[in-house]
């Protein structure tokens, strides 16, 4: 047991983990992910597509051996840190005054021929430096903590990777992510969500009352915009979905995604003897004298560019149904018994489909909160880094004979020019 | 006086600038006509940083450093020149936001880092090389990326481009000089480059800052760009390979930073981390628009 946990707990997992990890998510990139089965068979030939949904390269990022790893990426990381936490600690308590004063890490001497109080007047007043009270046996110790809290700023960062996961796999759980497909004039509550068959119904529902396309001189888009009402029992509110500034209500998050644009046919309609404009759309059907239901079943675009709309007319107290094709310019007449009635296709109005994706995330707040323990922990990590410098003064019969030294964390180098400096202040300045 | 090559590339830069814009009778002359000429420029102080270290040329340094200043400072004219004239054409927009104006922002980065650098460096010899990358890599956009000045769609319409964009470079920026750095540790130990190269433990130290420093703006640049995504399409991480190959270079440079604090990896095996990290950059950056489709699609030459 103690052999396993120790494995988990080891740098060098860790490092072979990060690379690893890259390894991995190399696959994911070189293949089109998240299609169906049958479209690796058929690109990729029978042998290497079933190789491929064998080890779920088509789906790599969720797949098992993926997940695995970030998971034990994840094990890795927090048994690290906890093993590690109580050195940090031990190193961010520890009192500076306990030093041997011979024993100064990096030390450096010189002599000087001034007044002890003087310079220790200028190592505490203008240094800045800590004066230890207690006895020290020949002399006097001064010392001074930088950035001391940053022993555990390393911890931040690890931490923030562990919030990023933990809200991803929120996300993944208690989240989901569809379309809302909604065309101009219609009311909808009913989400697609992606990869799976089940509609999602919300408790509220949303109104497109149009849909602007803004261009730009050149005919280049600018600006793709939905102007909705939301409409939750009694409460109407209206907003505007435009790309970069989705619509927020009760943690649902509406995004702009895509737009598609669907005729509306304007079609006369002549019964007996009397003639009616009317428009017919896929949404609803059209109703002639409480008796005739007219429905756009399908249109196409025919080869010459004009469209041709295919209309099913159905007798509501017979249930009998007629089918019929409708092109501008041909009137197409069907008969019920006796009863004749005439369409004919005036011209077309475009209306417009908004497809908005619809998002539920609890985990974001984590994941934001992840970014920035990410952002603070590096900046502490980068620029607090946890130094303490010691000065021993040590009078005797010929001057002053001064030991300096220092210890840092991380940037052992710099020291010794820190330490340089500090002897010329004191050679020149005390 | 310690800043000369900054002051005197500066009056260069400003020179250039009026003689081109004296040479097309206009106060603002066309961006990319400035944009090559910093490429030229670049160019040069590559071959002059060249000669200085093969030839010994003590001179070399400060005449590299300065032409490589105006280089520099004549790119972010060109910058600010492009920002106006998309004013000019009716819709201002910061201009980072394009394959050619990634490329030549990219270029300020390189460049810029390694002038910063140059202060605190014992030589100046890697000025050949990573003048050399940024010159190339200015010309690449001036070859192959599509200069015109054309509107922002509008999923590229966010303050979250901007933050997006300067953090990536200037990562990339950091990871580049890295890399020069690693090439340089890599014949340092070949005998007939090691009289001209300083000691490989200052090679080592400083490929390492740098990585660290890159690996700051390339997390904050992952971040941003997460926000972004969350803001347009409602999904912070969709594992599009743009995304997917940011984060297989953040877990490079992870892993090499790890390596060196835990396991103490030092010299080669940093210089090839180095190098190999660098390539992830490159293919993020270029091969996913070339060789792979995703969301980053309006970074391709031909959008």
């Amino acid at each position: 047991m103690k052999k396993i946990v120790d494995f988990l707990a080891s740098a060098k997992l860790a490092i072979t983990l990060f690379f690893i990890l890259a390894l991995f998510s190399i696959f994911g990139t070189l293949l089109p992910q998240g299609q169906p089965a049958q479209f690796y068979l058929i690109k990729y030939g029978k042998t290497l597509g079933k190789f491929i949904l064998l080890l779920h390269l088509n789906n790599a990022y969720y797949s098992w051996w993926y997940v695995a790893t970030l998971f034990l990426f994840l094990i890795n990381l927090t048994i690290c840190s906890l093993r590690r936490l109580p050195i940090s600690l031990k190193l961010f308590k520890w009192d500076s005054s306990e030093i041997d004063p011979d024993k100064i890490p990096n030390k450096m001497s010189l002599k000087l021929n001034k007044d002890v109080t003087r310079i220790n007047a200028f190592i505490s007043n203008v240094l800045n430096f800590k004066k230890v009270e207690k006895e020290i046996k020949e002399g006097y110790l001064f010392f001074r903590d930088f950035n001391r809290w940053s022993y555990l700023s390393v911890y931040i960062v690890h931490l923030s990777l562990v919030f990023i996961l933990l809200g991803g796999l929120i996300g993944v759980i208690w989240g989901f992510k569809g379309n809302l497909v909604l065309i101009e004039g219609e009311t909808s509550n009913q989400i697609m969500p992606f990869g799976k068959k089940e509609p999602i119904f919300l408790d509220f529902y949303l109104k497109l009352n149009k849909f602007t396309i803004e261009l730009y001189p050149n005919g280049m888009p600018k600006e793709y915009i939905s102007n909705v009402t939301v409409i939750d029992k009694n409460k109407k509110i209206d907003a505007l979905i435009k790309v970069n500034h989705p619509l927020q209500y009760k943690n649902i998050t509406f995004y702009q995604a895509s737009y598609d644009e669907v005729p509306q046919f304007i079609i006369s309609i002549e019964k007996n003897g009397k003639k009616e404009i009317k428009t017919l759309d896929s949404m609803l059907p059209l109703n002639i004298d409480n008796k005739y239901d007219i429905f756009l079943d399908t249109y196409m675009r025919h080869q010459g560019g004009f469209l041709v709309a295919k209309i099913r007319i159905v007798n509501e107290d017979t249930g009998e149904q007629q089918i019929g094709f409708l092109v501008e310019g041909k009137p197409l007449t069907v008969n019920f018994g006796n009863e004749k009635i005439t369409f004919n296709m005036e011209g077309v109005k475009p209306l417009y489909m908004s497809i908005l994706q619809v998002k539920k995330d609890p985990g974001v707040v984590l994941v934001y909160l992840g970014f920035i323990c990410m952002i603070l922990g590096l900046l502490a990590v980068y620029f607090f880094e946890p130094k303490t410098f010691w000065i021993y003064v040590k009078p005797d019969n010929k001057g002053v004979l001064i030991n300096l030294g220092a210890k840092a964390k991380r940037e052992r180098d710099t020291l010794i020019l820190k330490l340089q400096d500090l002897a010329k202040k004191l050679e020149k300045e005390a | 006086m310690q800043f000369k090559n900054f002051f005197i590339g500066c009056i260069l830069a400003i020179l250039i600038y009026a003689l081109s814009a004296f040479g097309t009778h206009t106060l603002l002359p066309e961006n990319s006509l400035l944009f090559s000429l910093s490429t030229f420029i670049y160019l040069l102080a590559g071959i002059i940083y060249l000669i200085y270290w093969i030839f010994k040329w003590e001179l070399g340094a400060l005449v590299g450093s300065t032409i490589g200043w105006s280089g520099f400072i004549l790119n972010f004219l060109a910058f600010i020149v492009r920002w106006i004239q998309t004013h000019q054409a009716g819709f201002g927009y910061i201009p980072l936001s394009n394959l050619y104006e990634s490329l030549v922002f990219f270029g300020l980065c390189t460049a810029g880092i390694y002038l910063f650098l140059e202060f605190k460096l014992p030589t100046k010899i890697f000025g050949s090389i990573v003048f050399l990358v940024a010159s190339f890599i200015m010309s690449y956009a001036s070859l192959k990326a599509d200069a015109e000045i054309k509107p922002l769609l509008p999923a590229l319409k966010s303050n979250w481009l901007i933050a997006h964009v300067i953090t990536c470079f200037l990562g990339y920026g950091a990871f580049a000089v890295a890399f020069a750095l690693g090439i340089f540790y890599l014949l340092s130990s070949k005998s007939n480059f090691k009289n001209y190269l300083p000691s490989p433990t200052t090679l080592d130290n400083l490929m390492y800052r740098l990585i660290l420093f890159g690996f700051f703006w390339l997390s904050l640049g992952i971040i941003t760009g997460s926000v972004w995504a969350e803001q347009a399409w409602g999904s912070y991480w969709s594992w599009d390979p743009k995304e997917t190959w940011s984060f297989i270079t953040w877990l490079i440079y992870g892993g090499t930073i790890h390596a060196r604090l835990t396991r103490g990896w030092r010299g080669k095996k940093m210089a090839w981390l180095s190098i190999i990290g660098f390539a992830s950059v490159l293919f993020t950056y270029f091969g996913v628009n070339f060789l792979l489709s995703g969301l980053h699609s309006y970074a391709t030459p031909n959008s």
